[in-house]
């Protein structure tokens, strides 16, 4: 009997693996149709042989080894694009294929797997794990595919001088003589590189953990020392609402509340620190959209609420006695926070801290809206780009009327690895941080 | 307590000092927490430089007496005190509440030292009040009172989280020592503790005699017996009966203390 | 008392009321602030949207955008993300399940470990990686499965009736993007929600002789509902906010509603491209600034309005999840 089994594992798993190629390649049409037969063979025999070894009959063997006959027929009768109903598309016949092999393919594993073990309880519950696995398979091969092919694109692509070099793509008139008369020509200069995105990357978060880091210690504290049940409760919705909100409800308030500033404080200092300038090469003044510096304060707003329920978790982890303790001895409440407790919670706020900076890296949508072309340098007073934008400005930029865009194109899978490691780094340190503020408990 | 620490200020030193304990009275107290009456109209006085225990059955108010004593009571939510508390004829409840718990220390039933260093432990509450003295010397004499100086002298960098439970309670009595109290709270100092370390925390308690004014909130007669000069029998938010422990023990007044008594006899 | 120490005393007492209002005062400010700006998004939010309404009424909610007819029907752009938000979830709730009851009850050896560091690895990709992936994926799954790769214009128009297939986009491309994004941020909490299940009930279950999977299936799955659904009501607010890979997978108009009404392979941009679409200029057909950023608003409205409905849901699933195994 065991000989059986095996057969039908092995059928059943080469039935899914070629499943899985099917969803991604198109030219495997000819097989699937043979393996069902052969499948819907395998699992005749197999049942035969329960009912000889076990005696018992087991009609959804059965089943299954119809419904894998039925699909043979099925799969050898239909064309190879499938149309109809009005869709947008033609669909090919290996999705189709693809679907019936995963479907009959995974009970199929786990019947022959239940009975290659012998068919106890321990074997049924070994024989469920490829219900559970296969999917995570499937997502887990998307997932590669992603990581590979960012990195094998991108990573040849990323040298020393890229790195460097900042990105330029200027052209102004300049005064030319010809002839005796002044005429003035276009002279533009372009200089592809990722020095300004990194930077300005690096400035987003700098920018961000300054402002989000009181902010969010305060709210923790507050909410965690003085706040009551019902106040501390509406604090914290709130908080979490600002991460619910999407990004892009905070660039179009932030976009309107520029509107105002310009309306009002028209040509004042404030109107410039927040509307953002800069010069350009030959002296000229350039007002942007926004300021860095303006739009790093909605960014931090995406922070704010990661560091404030990193601060909140922290104070909540420090055993309520050692506090009464602390003021036993005859201190005050606030000298038991700054020196107990916020002492203690410091790791989770550094945890925090380095989380919402990973997502300050990846803030888009207030950054296009807002402040990205970062013609004028990196500077928090004038507009500056991330490599966010850098990646989003190589795909789009054509529509925008940006002609460098094909130059830039290039170089998308580039600042895509760069990010990638930023942000993949920063939430790994997080990981490891998080591993040693646990550890500590171990000792109370 | 201020007299002992303006002079320990002129002194430079922390040990040969005339420490003048301080004597609590209890006048009419009524603690109600939110719609509950727990202590109703409690008298009683706990004499100076003395130990006294406070003994009775689950849930008579034995520690939220101990608690009124140095206004903890107060962190908890809906709580009313009626009536007066006096600590060497001043109203407790009209004092500043963390002056007083400078002068009225305590140590709880679980071990709750700071996730710091032994040394800095000890001079936590000392930092906390800006208080001049030796640090070194201050800690070599609150370890020595708490029989503690022997086991750790080499170790006081340590952290506090390292030592053993019994270590860590004598620890917690070393650190309430270092601000110099006049009384010192102690509930249920021993119900954490193996009989080895409790015999060391009675040891320490009956060293202090005569410094310091100790209560003590325990459930075990024996430990009550050992370390108390008087007893305070409490039932159901009543004082039944108050007096010197050999008295109470030898020939109880009431019939409730006998009861009790007898019972744990067992 | 000797007067020094009277002084002493006073002293001490009003510094300490000086550092109270100190450090109380300034954490109540920042504790107001997310309020605050809630309450400010949501006033510029009304606002802006006045023109919006004035001019488009009731069209608002009609199921066509056309400019030209002055029709501003925000409707497709609902039903957009409706239907991305379905394709995303029903690839991503069942593996983040299955990878949380994988990680938990069904773990051998390091695999648990190994699946929680592999999770939060995968967490802190931003989504415009995914975004920029887009391309790739359409050009090896999409088109090849869906949009008749390697065919013919002839070949084309014996099958479908039309000679050329829009490329380059469609719903199903962003909801796959999408289910990417979210499983690394709903499997750790599905993960924490049958963690909390109390050993108790399991041990109970064993010792009666079931094993593992019956276990899983009756007790734990049961006892963990609320927590549960309340993961997947976070997970569909953060899909609904994202704006970035819609963009870059879907696109920026929403004309109209797909005919056959779940047609995933169209493109129906959600209404967090559209209002990029409306806000940025460039992307949109219509060419008159002022009403395009109030139609943006209002849309906005729509979406914060969805995105409270959900968080109120959540919220309370949480509350009740607590709840349930407090003796």
């Amino acid at each position: 009997m065991k000989i059986t089994a095996i057969l039908a594992l092995i059928v059943s798993v080469l039935a899914l693996i070629l499943g899985w190629l099917s969803l991604a390649v198109t030219s495997l049409e000819a097989y699937p149709v043979p393996l069902l037969g052969a499948l819907f063979l395998t699992l005749v025999v197999l049942f035969i042989s329960i009912c000889i070894s076990h005696k018992e009959t087991k009609p959804s063997i059965i089943i299954f080894a119809i419904l894998a006959l039925v699909s043979a027929i099925i799969l050898r009768a239909l064309p190879e694009y499938l149309h109809g109903l009005n869709i947008n598309g033609v669909i090919h016949r290996s999705i189709i294929s693809a679907l019936l092999l995963i479907g009959i393919g995974v009970p199929a594993t786990c019947y022959s797997l239940f009975y290659l073990l012998g068919a106890t309880p321990r074997a049924y519950e070994i024989s469920r794990y490829p219900l559970l696995v296969f999917p995570i398979i499937l997502v887990a091969s998307a997932y590669t595919i992603i990581i590979f092919k960012i990195i094998a694109t991108g990573a040849p692509q990323v040298s020393w001088s890229l790195i460097i070099t900042p990105f330029k793509s200027e052209s102004w008139p300049v005064e030319v003589w010809q002839n005796g008369w002044p005429n003035f020509v276009s002279k533009s200069t372009l200089q592809i590189g990722l020095l300004n995105s990194i930077l300005g990357t690096f400035l987003l978060m700098v920018l961000t953990s300054i402002i989000s880091l009181p902010v969010g210690m305060g709210i923790g504290i507050f909410v965690h020392q003085y706040a009551g049940q019902r106040l501390g409760g509406v604090i914290r919705f709130s908080t979490t609402a600002l991460r619910a909100i999407s990004g892009i409800i905070l660039a179009i308030t932030a976009l309107s509340l520029l509107h105002i500033v310009n309306g009002t404080l028209h040509r004042t200092f404030l109107n410039y620190l927040i509307q953002g300038f800069g010069y350009y090469p030959n002296g000229t003044l350039q007002i942007g959209r926004s300021s860095f510096l303006f739009a790093s304060i909605f960014v931090s707003l995406l922070v704010i609420p990661i560091i404030a329920r990193a601060t909140e978790e922290g104070l909540n982890s420090l055993p309520k006695d050692i506090r009464e303790g602390s003021l036993a001895i005859g201190t005050s409440e606030e000298h038991t926070l700054t020196h107990i407790s916020l002492p203690w919670c410091l790791p989770n706020i550094i945890t925090g801290l380095v989380l919402g900076c990973a997502e300050a890296a990846g803030a888009l949508s207030i950054i296009f809206l807002m402040a990205g072309t970062g013609q004028l340098g990196v500077n928090p007073l004038s507009e500056t780009t991330s490599l966010a934008y850098f990646i989003f400005d190589s795909r789009f930029g054509a529509q925008m009327g940006d002609t460098v865009q094909t130059y830039m194109g290039s170089y998308q899978y580039a600042a895509a690895f760069l990010l990638l490691i930023i942000t993949v780094g920063l939430t790994v340190l997080a990981m490891v941080l998080k591993n040693k503020i646990a550890r500590r408990y171990k000792a109370i | 307590m201020i007299n002992t620490m303006v002079r320990e200020n002129d002194k430079k030193t922390n040990s040969s000092v005339e420490r003048i304990p301080g004597g609590i009275e209890v006048k009419q107290l009524e603690v109600f927490y939110g719609g509950n009456k727990i202590l109703n109209g409690i008298n009683l006085i706990f004499p100076p430089g003395k130990v006294t225990a406070i003994i009775g059955p689950s849930g008579c108010g034995k520690t939220t007496l101990l608690r009124c004593l140095n206004r903890l009571n107060e962190l908890t939510l809906g709580c009313k005190v009626k009536g007066q508390i006096l600590l060497d004829d001043e109203n407790i409840l009209e004092m500043d509440p963390m002056l007083l718990r400078r002068r009225v220390g305590m140590v709880f039933q679980k071990p709750n030292p700071f996730p710091k260093s032994i040394k800095e432990n000890i001079l936590y509450g000392i930092k906390a009040i800006k208080l001049k003295c030796d640090h070194d010397a201050t800690v070599k004499s609150c370890l020595e009172k708490a029989a503690l100086w022997n086991e750790l002298a080499g170790r006081l960098n340590d952290s506090a989280f390292a030592l053993s439970i019994g270590q860590q309670q004598r620890l917690c009595i070393a650190r309430s020592l270092a601000v110099a109290p006049e009384v010192i709270l102690l509930d249920e100092p021993a119900s954490s503790l193996d009989p080895v370390s409790t015999m060391k925390l009675e040891t320490s308690i009956l060293a202090m005699k005569g410094e310091y004014t100790q209560i003590i909130v325990t459930h075990n007669m024996r430990e009550a017996l050992k370390v108390s000069d008087y007893i305070a029998f409490l039932y159901s938010g009543n004082l039944i009966e108050f007096g010197e422990t050999h008295k109470i023990f030898d020939n109880p007044v009431r019939q409730e203390t006998r009861d009790y008594i007898t019972g744990k006899e067992y | 008392m000797p007067n020094k120490v009277q002084k002493m005393q006073k002293t001490i007492f009003k510094k300490r009321k000086s550092k109270i209002s100190a450090i109380k005062t300034i954490t109540f400010i920042m504790a107001f602030i997310p309020i605050v700006i809630l309450v400010a998004i949501i006033i510029s939010l009304l606002l802006n949207s006045r023109t919006a309404i004035h001019t488009g009424g009731w069209s608002l909610f009609s199921a066509k955008f056309d400019a030209s007819s002055r029709l501003y029907g925000l409707l497709p752009a609902v039903w957009g993300t409706f239907l991305v938000i379905l394709v995303a979830m029903i690839i991503a709730a069942p593996v983040s399940l299955f990878l949380a009851i994988l990680a938990n009850d069904f773990s051998i050896g390091f695999l648990g470990t190994a699946v929680r560091w592999a999770l939060g690895v995968l967490s802190g990709i931003p989504s415009i990686i995914f975004a920029a992936m887009a391309p790739v994926f359409f050009a090896s799954f999409i088109w090849p499965k869906f949009a008749g790769k390697g065919l013919t214009e002839t070949a084309l128009l014996k099958i479908a009736q039309y000679s050329t297939l829009p490329l380059n986009g469609s719903t199903l491309l962003g909801g796959i993007l999408l289910s990417l994004l979210i499983i690394p941020f709903l499997s750790p909490l599905m993960d924490d929600a049958i963690k909390s299940v109390p050993h108790t009930f399991k041990e109970a279950s064993f010792s009666l002789g079931a094993d593992r999977w019956h276990t899983l299936i009756n007790v734990t799955l049961p006892s963990a509902i609320s927590g549960i659904s309340s993961a997947l009501m976070l997970g569909i607010l953060t899909a609904l906010g994202e704006s970035v890979i819609v963009a870059f997978a879907v696109g920026f108009e929403a004309d109209k509603i797909p005919v056959p009404l779940f047609d995933i392979l169209k493109k129906t941009a959600p209404l967090t491209s559209s209002i990029v679409g409306f806000s940025a200029g460039g992307f949109s057909p219509i060419q008159n600034g002022a009403l395009l950023t109030s139609i943006g608003n209002f849309a906005g409205l729509i979406l914060l309005v969805v995105a409270f409905v959900f968080l109120g849901i959540s919220t309370y699933l949480q509350i009740r999840f607590k709840k349930r195994f407090i003796p």
